[in-house]
């Protein structure tokens, strides 16, 4: 996959959230359920037009989300990646929230996945294509 | 856009996606199937067993407190089902009921559970990911529930 120039943001539903150990719950029609481990940043200040360099001043916390994603709904039919991503329990988060004090540097945090006790996904958020500022500057720079 | 105090934002995701696999791998609902899984009972000296789960009973059944120290649940007999647990084929789990503690007999709910396959890890695994808790804390905690795909109530005498 071609590395995209800035973060791709869509949204996902209020209603894919769910706690961490919640059931996931497949999609009627779905065949392509996929798993993303990622930081999940909590705004805690409001902000607009912020800048990369201060992004991070308005972080409450961070906390562990699976990015649930049905491929063909995402990639397959056109129109936004919202489809795909927005199912009921898509949106697992927690279970705890670190704040910032308790985190010396977001970008050097080991991140894995696995499947029925497989090793999916081990990396670090030091291997991040746009990091934690980048990501906040962008959703908020217009 | 204006974010708020409360909203999240996520960030990207490293490798290891299914899509990004070859082939590609996906989640498939249900869970896992494992070859056997057997229930029986178990009292360890007088400590009563903790129950994972009622299924199967008709009523809140209470262990018998006075049933010895190391008691096997293999030794149950009765009819063509000897044994306080049966092989499914093709079936995840048998819970059976307890017998008739008034005539001595004596059964349970649940306790021993062997899987088969060298797939215990993966089922404890599994407990732990369905209920959220470490195993020793799910009876605990009652927070599991099991389905009951057979059920066969034996009249079941310790020998």
């Amino acid at each position: 996959m071609e590395l995209p120039k800035e973060p791709v943001i869509f949204f996902k539903s209020t209603t894919s959230l769910v706690g961490p150990n919640d059931p996931l719950v497949i999609p009627r029609g779905a065949t392509k359920v996929d798993w993303e481990v990622e930081v999940a940043v909590v705004i805690g200040k409001k902000a607009l037009y912020v800048s990369r360099e201060d992004a991070l001043d308005f972080v409450a916390g961070y906390v562990l989300h699976n990015d649930y994603s049905e491929r063909s709904f995402q990639l397959e039919r056109g129109g936004q990646w919202v489809k795909g991503k927005s199912a009921d329990t898509f949106a697992p988060l927690g279970p705890f929230l670190a704040t910032p004090d308790e985190i010396s540097d977001v970008g050097r945090l080991a991140m894995w996945l696995k499947v029925n006790g497989e090793t999916r996904q081990n990396s670090s958020t030091a291997n991040m294509i746009f990091d934690v500022a980048r990501w906040l500057g962008t959703s908020a720079s217009s | 856009m204006t974010l708020l105090p409360g909203d999240v934002i996520s960030t990207g995701t490293p490798a290891g996606v299914g899509l990004g696999m070859n082939p590609p791998r996906y989640l498939k609902a249900g869970a896992t199937k494992y070859e056997v899984v057997r229930f029986g009972l178990q009292n360890k000296g007088t400590i009563q067993p903790s129950r994972i789960s009622d299924a199967g009973l008709n009523a809140p059944h209470n262990v018998h407190p006075s049933w010895v120290p190391g008691y096997s649940p293999h030794s149950f007999t009765g009819g063509p089902f000897a044994g306080a647990w049966r092989i499914l084929p093709g079936k995840g789990f048998l819970i059976h009921e307890g017998a008739n503690e008034a005539l001595g007999q004596v059964g349970g709910s649940l306790g021993c559970i062997e899987v088969l396959g060298g797939k215990w890890p993966d089922f404890l695994n599994e407990l732990k990911n369905t209920c959220g808790v470490d195993w020793p804390l799910i009876g605990n905690r009652a927070l599991m529930n099991l389905t009951i795909e057979a059920a066969h109530f034996p009249t079941a005498t310790l020998v």
